[in-house]
C-alpha cells in the first residue's frame, strides 16, 4: 500500500482532511461553518482520489453530526466530526456525556476557532470547552502540524477510549502551506456494537463511576503527554534564562517569526505546547522554574495560564500583557517581546514602524467596504420587500449570508442558529402582554431552518405566537461555500439521499398559513407579506410562513441568462428640467416633498360635492352623528339619496380598481335611517325677496331648501296633491318607502316654506300672475312627464308609458294587472315598472332592451334584483310595433338589433335591425317613450331647445325670460336623482345672485365637478370584499311594497367604512415616518414636518404615501440621493465622481431588480439590441 | 525549523482587493510557482463574510516561515487590485531599513494622480516604490474584464526587483487558469508585461 510521496500547497482545512484520511478514519460527519467548511469537501476529494471506504455526510446540524459519528465509534470504527467553534456549542450536550462514556474506535472532534472574530458570533476558545467537558485537546500551529497531529489524536482516543478535540484557529484552517502527503493508513474495522447497557445507558449512579474513570484517564494522559516531546517540546533550552516563552498553536508560529525578525531566534527558550489540556504540567513547571519570567502566547483565552498553579512568574492575558480580545497578531507579539527584551537589556533588531503611514492613510477618510449581498441576490429583493411592507417592523434574523440584510435595515437580530424564530415568538409574547401590536417579521435561511429552526417553529405554533416567518430559500448553503441542503437530496459525496421539502416540514410544524413567493417579483412579495400580516392579525391567525424561493444567483449564474434585464441610470434629465444640485436642501422648492390634501375622487365626482371621504372616516370612528352632519352640509336628503343616487362617487372610488368600491350609498342610508330627531338647520337672517318654485321634484325641493336657508321667502307650487314630484309618484315604494320620503320632505315644511298643492302653473296661474303676486324670481322645476313615442299603436288600450304607470300605481289608480306584461325599455323607471308589475299580480313580466345587459341604463344592482324577482330579459331586442286586437294591445313585434363597434366613449349604437320579425303575446304593455316637459301653457316667450326642453343658459340656468330660471328634467330631459338635486342647487345659487344683483357668471367653475381625481397606490393593498347588503327575501317582497334593501349591522358598517383608502387626505398613518430612510420626517401636533436639511430627495415617502397626500414630482434622472445604495445596497450600484450613481458593469448581473427601487425614475431598462 | 542559510527566496507579500476581484487566484498562481520551484510557502486567505464584496486581503510568505501572517512594515511586495484597498494595505510595506531597500507596490488604477501627495511623499522618503497601472482598462480592452489580477502581475514582472521571473509565472498561470480563458489570460499577461517594460523605461 505504498503511495507516491507528494507535495502540495493546500489550505489548512485540506491538510486537516488529509490528516483525517491518513489516520484511517471510517466515518466523517460535519455541518458547514466558517472556518471549518472546507474540511469535508477535501475528505470527499481524497476519498474519490484514493477510492477510500469512508462514510461522509453533511449532517443537518452539529449535534446530529456529533452523535452520528460518536455512535460509529461505539461500533469500533474510527470517526471524526467537524464544525466551527460555535457549532460545538450546539453539540455540547452530547460532548459532555461522551467524555464520561468514552469511545471504542478513535473519535476526534475538529472544532475551528475564529479569533478576531472574522465570521462568527464569538471569539470563544474551544480549548475551554475541552476543559469543561474534560477531554484532551490538540492545538496545531500550522496546517502541517494539524495534519500530523491527527493520527496521534486518533491513537490517543482509542488508547484511552476518550473523545479528543483538534482545535485549529482560522489562521491554521485558512492558511495555505506546502505539505507532504503521507501514506493513507487503512484500518480494518467491522461494525460491532457490544451491548453494555451499564455504559451506553448508564444511570446516574454509574455516571459517578464513569466520572471517576474519566479523571483517572486524564491523569494518565497528562502523564503520557509530559513525555510526548514531539507535541510538547522546548527550543533553545538552557539551565537558566532571563525570560522564556510558553507558546501554543498559532502563538508558537507567530512567536517564531517575530523572534527571527528581532534576531532572537537562538536567544529565547520556547516551550511549545501541542496539548493545552490536559496540560503536561511537569514539563511546564520545570520550564518556568528555569526562567526569571515567562510570557504565555496562546489564542484566544488563558487556558494554559489558568492551569499553571504558581503564576508569580507568568505573564499573558490574565495580567493584560496580551489583550484579552481580538486576534493576537504579530504586531502585538512583537511589541510584547520587545518590551521584555528591553527590561532585561537583551539587544533586538530595529523593527520598522508603520504607525505614521497608518495615521496618514486614516486621515484620508477612506470608507470601509463592508460585505454586501451579491449583485442579483434574491435575499436583497426579499429584504427590500420586507422593509417596504413593514417599515416599522421588528426583524429578528439568523445566521447566514442573509445576516447582511442588516445593511438594508431589515435585520435587527442575529444571535445563534434558529434564534430568528424563537426571538420572533418571544417578542410577540412580550408585546402582547402589554396589549401592543407590532409587526414581527423573522427571516431564516433554508439550511438554518433545517439546522434548528423547526423546534422553535413547533414551539411558536404550540404557544400561539403570531408573526411572519420568511424562509429565504436559495436551495444552497451559500455563505460557507455552496454546500447542498437537505432540499436538494444531494449528499456530501453523492451517496443516495432523499430530497426533503420545506413545505412539508413547515406544515408538519402545525403552520396553517404557508405561501411560496418569488422574491424577484418584489411587488407581489410585498402584497403577500401584507396578506400574511392580515392573517396573523385575524382571530384565527397564528404564525404565517412565506417561503421566498429563488436560487442563489452566485451558485446558479445561468439563472439570470434566461431573461437578463439590462438597466442604466439616466443622468441627463429631460430637456425641460435642469438636473438639480446634489443636496436636497439645494433642490428647487418645487422638487421637494410636501404634504398637500386633495379633493378625494368620491367628493370630486359628486354633483353636490359631498365630502364622502370625511363622513366615511367619521363612520369608521363610530361618530355617526358627526358623519350625518357632514353629509347634510351639502345634501339635506341623505335618506332619499342613499336609495336613489346613481352613485357617481362609487364609480370613481379607487377601491374599485382593486376589488369593489366602498358602499358609500349604503353608508349614507345607514346614517339617515338611524336618525331619530327631525333635523332643523339654522336659517340665515330673513330676507324680503320672494321666490316661487314651480314643481316639487328633487330640483324644486333642493332649490327651495337652499334659498330658504339663505333667508328668502319661498313658495312651492305643485300640481299634484302632494309634494315630491317623481320621488312621490314615479318611484316605487319598495325602493323609497313612504316614511323616508315624508321624513325628508318634512324638512321643507319645517323650514317655513309656503306649500301650494294642486296648483298647475300655466293653467291655474300664469308666470305673469306670479310676478304680479310679488315673486321676485321664479324657478321652473316642472320635470318632464309628457311621453313622446314613435312606436305604432301606443294609443291602444292596455298600453301605458312607464311614468304614467308608476304614477297610476302611486295614486292607487292601478291596483292589479293581467298575467302577461311586457316592458319595452331599460331605463331605471322601466325596471321599476317591471318590478312593480310583478307586485301587482302579473305572472310573467318580460323586459325588452335594444342593446346588451352591460348597456342597460338602470343601476346594475336594481337589474339584478329585478332578475331575482322574476323579470325575464330580452336583450338586443327592439320592438317594432304593438299588435292590437279590437283596439286592445295583444302583443308586440320585435327584431334583433345589430350594434356598432364601441365609440371612443365605449357606447354602442343600434345600427340595424336584423332577421325575421318575432312576436310576443301580451295582456298589458308598458312603453318607454321619451319624456318632455309640458311647456304649452307657459307662453311663447319661454324659449325651447330643439329637443323640446326649456332652453337655459347652461352656466346660470336662466331662461329666455329675465328672473325666470329652470332646472332638472325640464331642462335636460329625464336624468337621475342626484343630477336633479345638483341642478336645483345650482339654480338656487343663481337666484341668490340674481336677487342680490350680482353677476350670475363670475367664479362659477368652483361649483362644478372636480376633474382632477387623485390616484392612490394600490399595489400594496389586499382585496377586501365589499359589504354584503342584506336584502328582503324575494317571496316577502311580492306581498306588499316592502323595501327590498335592508341595513347591515353596525359593526359591518364600520368595517365597510374602514375599507376607505382616504385618497388625498393624510390620516396620520405614520407610514411616511417609518419609510423615510433619513429620519427627515417628524410628527408634530399640526401633522408631519419634513426637515429639508435631512431630506435626500429619494421620493420614497411620496411613492409610499398610501393616500397620495405627499406630493413630489419625479425628476426622471439620478440626483444622487443614494436610496438605491442605502435601502437596496447593490454592490453594482456605485457612486460616480459627481456623486450620482452609475452601474458597475463588471459586477452587474442584469437582474433588473433595481428598476423597482429608484423613486426618481432614474433607473430604466435598456432596450435589448437586435 | 530553523531558517536555512542557503535560502534562495524569502518574500513576504500582501495581495489586496475586494471580493470577486480574483485576489485568491493571484495567491494560487504564486503557490503554484513556489510548488514548482520547491520553495516552502505559507499564507492566509480570507473566506466567508469578507468575500461578499468586502475587503479581501491575503498574506503570502515564500521561504522558511512559520506563521501565515505578514506583519505591518514587513511586506516586500504589495499587489492591490483596488485603489482604496491599496491605501488600507500600504502600511504592510517595508520601509527602507538596515540598508535594505523599501517594499515594492503595484496598484491597479487608471488615474495616474490618484495617490494622495502626502502619502506619496511619505512613501518616497521611506524608499517604498509605488507603481500604478490601469490593469482594469487593459483587461477590458482585451475582452476579459475580470482578469485585472493577471494584468497587474504581468505588469509587475517588468520591474527588475520583482522577485518572480516572467517565464515561471507564465507557466504557473498556464497551469492554474481555466483552459477556456487560458489563451486570453496569457495574452493579457504578455501585453501587461510589455506595457510594464515600456512604462518603467520612462521612469527616472
Amino acid at each position: 500500500m505504498e503511495e507516491l510521496k507528494e507535495e502540495r500547497v493546500v489550505l489548512g482545512n485540506e491538510a486537516i482532511a488529509r490528516g483525517v484520511v491518513e489516520s484511517g478514519c471510517h466515518f466523517f460527519a460535519a455541518y458547514p461553518g466558517t472556518p471549518s467548511s472546507e474540511i469535508l469537501p477535501a475528505i470527499v476529494r481524497f476519498k474519490k482520489e484514493n477510492h477510500l471506504d469512508i462514510y461522509v455526510e453533511w449532517s443537518t446540524n452539529e449535534k446530529v453530526a456529533f452523535e452520528n459519528a460518536l455512535v460509529a465509534s461505539y461500533t469500533g470504527k474510527r470517526a471524526a466530526v467537524a464544525m466551527k467553534q460555535v457549532g460545538l456549542n450546539v453539540a455540547t450536550d452530547p460532548l459532555m456525556s461522551a467524555a464520561y462514556i468514552g469511545t471504542i474506535g478513535g473519535f476526534v472532534i475538529i472544532s475551528c476557532d475564529d479569533p478576531g472574530p472574522y465570521s462568527s458570533q464569538t471569539e470563544q476558545d474551544t480549548r475551554f470547552l475541552a476543559m469543561f467537558a474534560k477531554v484532551p485537546v490538540f492545538d496545531p500551529a500550522s496546517p502541517k502540524e494539524a495534519q500530523e497531529m491527527l493520527p496521534i489524536a486518533f491513537e490517543l482516543s482509542e488508547k484511552y477510549q476518550i473523545p479528543v478535540i483538534l482545535r485549529p484557529v482560522l489562521r491554521v484552517s485558512h492558511a495555505q502551506q506546502k505539505i507532504l502527503f503521507h501514506p493513507i493508513r487503512r484500518v480494518e474495522r467491522k461494525a460491532h456494537f457490544i451491548h453494555q447497557p451499564q455504559r451506553w445507558s448508564a444511570t446516574p449512579r454509574f455516571r459517578f463511576i464513569l466520572h471517576k474513570q474519566l479523571n483517572q484517564k486524564l491523569r494518565n494522559i497528562a502523564e503520557e503527554l509530559n513525555s510526548m516531546v514531539h507535541l510538547n517540546f522546548i527550543e533553545n533550552d538552557r539551565e537558566r534564562a532571563l525570560f522564556g516563552i510558553i507558546a501554543s498553536g498559532i502563538g508558537y508560529a507567530i512567536a517564531k517569526d517575530v523572534l527571527y525578525e528581532l534576531g532572537l531566534e537562538k536567544e529565547i527558550p520556547i516551550l511549545k505546547i501541542g496539548t493545552p489540556f490536559p496540560l503536561p504540567a511537569e514539563r511546564v513547571e520545570a520550564f518556568i522554574e528555569k526562567c526569571e519570567e515567562v510570557l504565555i502566547l496562546e489564542e484566544t483565552e488563558p487556558v494554559i495560564e489558568l492551569q499553571i498553579r504558581d503564576k508569580s512568574k507568568v505573564h499573558g492575558r490574565l495580567d493584560g500583557f496580551i489583550p484579552n480580545e481580538g486576534e493576537m497578531l504579530p504586531e502585538v507579539v512583537t511589541e510584547v517581546i520587545v518590551e521584555f527584551c528591553q527590561k532585561y537589556s537583551i539587544p533586538v533588531e530595529e523593527t520598522p514602524s508603520s504607525t505614521p503611514l497608518e495615521k496618514l492613510v486614516s486621515e484620508l477618510g477612506i470608507s470601509i467596504r463592508r460585505p454586501t449581498l451579491c449583485s442579483g441576490c434574491p435575499h436583497r429583493a426579499s429584504f427590500y420587500a420586507i422593509k417596504r411592507a413593514f417599515p416599522n417592523g421588528i426583524f429578528p434574523s439568523d445566521i447566514g449570508c442573509y445576516t447582511l440584510g442588516m445593511n438594508l435595515e431589515a435585520v435587527d437580530t442575529c444571535h445563534d442558529m434558529g434564534a430568528a424564530i424563537t426571538f420572533a415568538s418571544g417578542l410577540y409574547h412580550a408585546y402582547q402582554q402589554d396589549g401592543k401590536e407590532v409587526p414581527i417579521i423573522a427571516t431564516i435561511g433554508d439550511s438554518t431552518f433545517y439546522h434548528s429552526g423547526a423546534p422553535g417553529l413547533l414551539n411558536a405554533v404550540y404557544n400561539g405566537s403570531k408573526f411572519i416567518l420568511v424562509i429565504l430559500d436559495n436551495s444552497i448553503v451559500a455563505m460557507t461555500g455552496m454546500q447542498p441542503t437537505p432540499e436538494s437530496g444531494i449528499t456530501a459525496d453523492g451517496h443516495p439521499g432523499r430530497a426533503l421539502s420545506i413545505e412539508e416540514l413547515v406544515k408538519g410544524c402545525g403552520v396553517k398559513y404557508l405561501r411560496v413567493v418569488n422574491p424577484y417579483d418584489m411587488r407581489a412579495m410585498i402584497r403577500e407579506l401584507r396578506k400574511a400580516y392580515r392573517y396573523i392579525r385575524s382571530p384565527e391567525g397564528g404564525v404565517a410562513v412565506l417561503i421566498a424561493r429563488y436560487p442563489c444567483i452566485t451558485y446558479q449564474k445561468e439563472q439570470l441568462k434566461v431573461n437578463p434585464i439590462r438597466v442604466d441610470i439616466r443622468h441627463i434629465p429631460p430637456i425641460e428640467k435642469d438636473l438639480p444640485p446634489l443636496k436636497s436642501k439645494a433642490l428647487p422648492k418645487e422638487l421637494l416633498p410636501i404634504y398637500r390634501s386633495k379633493i378625494s375622487p368620491c367628493e370630486g365626482a359628486c354633483p353636490l360635492q359631498v365630502d364622502a371621504r370625511g363622513y366615511i372616516e367619521l363612520i369608521a370612528q363610530g361618530k355617526f352623528d358627526e358623519a350625518l352632519a357632514l353629509v347634510r352640509k351639502r345634501n339635506p336628503f341623505p335618506g332619499i339619496t342613499g336609495r336613489l343616487c346613481a352613485r357617481p362617487c362609487e364609480k370613481v372610488c379607487r377601491r374599485g380598481n382593486l376589488d369593489q368600491p366602498v358602499a358609500i350609498d349604503l353608508l349614507k342610508r345607514f346614517l339617515a335611517d338611524r336618525e331619530e330627531e327631525p333635523f332643523i338647520p339654522a336659517l340665515a337672517e330673513e330676507k324680503r325677496e320672494r321666490v316661487a318654485i314651480i314643481g316639487s321634484g328633487p330640483s324644486g325641493l333642493m332649490a327651495a331648501y337652499e334659498l330658504r336657508l339663505k333667508g328668502y321667502q319661498v313658495a312651492i307650487f305643485e300640481a299634484l296633491p302632494f309634494l315630491g314630484g317623481t320621488l312621490a309618484m314615479a318611484t316605487p315604494r319598495f325602493r323609497l318607502p313612504k316614511e323616508v320620503l315624508e321624513r325628508e320632505i318634512g324638512l321643507i315644511q319645517r323650514l317655513g316654506i309656503e306649500i301650494k298643492l294642486g296648483i298647475r302653473v300655466g293653467k291655474d296661474l300664469t308666470l305673469e300672475d306670479l310676478r304680479k303676486e310679488g315673486y321676485h324670481a321664479i324657478l321652473l322645476a316642472i320635470g318632464a312627464h309628457l311621453p313622446k313615442s314613435n312606436l305604432p299603436n301606443t294609443q291602444a288600450e292596455r298600453v301605458i308609458d312607464s311614468l304614467h304607470f308608476l304614477k297610476g300605481v302611486a295614486l292607487d289608480e292601478i291596483t292589479s294587472l293581467p298575467p302577461k306584461v311586457l316592458v319595452l325599455g331599460g331605463s331605471e323607471r322601466d325596471v321599476d315598472a317591471a318590478r312593480t308589475a310583478l307586485r301587482l299580480g302579473a305572472k310573467e313580466v318580460h323586459l325588452f332592451f335594444s342593446r346588451s345587459q352591460k348597456e342597460v341604463p338602470a343601476d346594475p344592482l336594481e337589474l339584478e334584483e329585478a332578475e331575482r324577482e322574476g323579470v325575464i330579459f330580452h336583450f338586443f331586442s327592439v320592438p317594432t310595433r304593438i299588435q292590437t286586437s279590437n283596439g286592445k294591445a295583444s302583443g308586440i313585434s320585435f327584431k334583433t338589433a345589430h350594434l356598432s363597434e364601441p365609440s371612443s366613449s365605449g357606447r354602442r349604437r343600434v345600427v340595424s335591425l336584423q332577421g325575421r320579425e318575432k312576436r310576443m303575446r301580451a295582456d298589458y304593455i308598458i312603453t318607454s317613450p321619451q319624456y318632455l316637459p309640458e311647456l304649452s301653457d307657459l307662453g311663447s316667450s319661454l324659449k325651447q331647445s330643439i329637443l323640446g326642453t326649456i332652453q337655459v343658459d347652461p352656466e346660470t340656468l336662466e331662461t329666455s325670460i329675465g328672473g325666470v330660471f329652470a332646472a332638472g328634467d325640464a331642462v335636460t330631459g329625464p336624468k337621475n336623482f342626484i343630477d336633479a338635486l345638483a341642478a336645483g342647487k345650482k339654480a338656487a345659487l343663481s337666484i341668490d345672485r340674481f336677487l342680490k344683483g350680482e353677476s350670475l357668471r363670475r367664479n362659477r367653475e368652483e361649483e362644478g365637478l372636480s376633474t382632477e381625481l387623485v390616484s392612490v397606490p394600490l399595489d400594496h393593498l389586499e382585496p377586501e370584499a365589499r359589504i354584503e347588503e342584506p336584502l328582503l327575501p324575494v317571496e316577502e317582497r311580492m306581498k306588499e311594497f316592502k323595501e327590498v334593501r335592508l341595513l347591515p349591522k353596525e359593526e359591518e358598517i364600520i368595517r365597510e367604512a374602514k375599507r376607505c383608502l382616504h385618497c388625498g387626505l393624510c390620516y396620520h398613518c405614520d407610514f411616511c415616518l417609518w419609510l423615510c430612510p433619513e429620519g427627515a420626517i417628524t410628527k408634530t401636533e399640526e401633522g408631519y414636518r419634513i426637515d429639508y436639511e435631512k431630506c435626500s430627495g429619494c421620493r420614497i415617502c411620496a411613492e409610499g404615501c398610501p393616500t397620495s397626500t405627499i406630493e413630489m414630482p419625479e425628476i426622471g434622472a439620478c440626483i444622487g440621493c443614494g436610496i438605491c445604495m442605502r435601502r437596496f445596497e447593490c454592490p453594482s450600484l456605485i457612486r460616480a465622481e459627481d456623486g450620482r450613481m452609475r452601474i458597475d458593469r463588471l459586477t452587474c448581473v442584469d437582474c433588473g431588480l433595481c428598476l423597482q427601487v429608484c423613486g426618481q425614475g432614474a433607473i430604466y431598462p435598456v432596450t435589448p439590441q437586435g | 525549523m530553523n531558517r536555512m542559510s542557503d535560502q534562495r527566496m524569502n518574500i513576504q507579500m500582501i495581495i489586496s482587493g475586494v471580493g470577486g476581484q480574483g485576489v485568491l487566484l493571484i495567491t494560487r498562481i504564486f503557490a503554484q510557482f513556489a510548488l514548482e520551484e520547491g520553495y516552502p510557502i505559507i499564507g492566509s486567505e480570507d473566506h466567508g463574510m469578507s468575500q461578499r464584496g468586502g475587503s479581501v486581503m491575503t498574506h503570502l510568505k515564500i521561504g522558511d516561515f512559520n506563521s501565515p501572517l505578514v506583519k505591518k512594515g514587513n511586506a516586500d511586495l504589495l499587489l492591490s487590485l483596488e485603489k482604496n484597498e491599496a491605501y488600507r494595505t500600504l502600511p504592510y510595506l517595508r520601509p527602507s531599513i538596515r540598508g535594505k531597500r523599501g517594499g515594492l507596490c503595484f496598484i491597479n488604477s487608471s488615474d495616474p494622480n490618484y495617490m494622495d501627495p502626502r502619502v506619496e511623499s511619505y512613501l518616497g522618503d521611506k524608499g517604498i516604490e509605488v507603481h500604478l497601472f490601469p490593469a482594469e482598462d487593459l483587461a477590458k480592452e482585451m475582452g476579459m474584464p475580470q482578469s485585472i489580477n493577471i494584468a497587474l502581475i504581468g505588469f509587475a514582472t517588468a520591474h527588475p526587483r520583482f522577485p518572480f521571473p516572467y517565464e515561471k509565472l507564465r507557466r504557473a498561470i498556464e497551469k492554474i487558469t481555466h483552459p477556456r480563458f487560458r489563451e486570453v489570460n496569457l495574452g493579457i499577461f504578455e501585453k501587461a508585461a510589455f506595457e510594464g517594460k515600456y512604462w518603467l523605461e520612462r521612469q527616472p
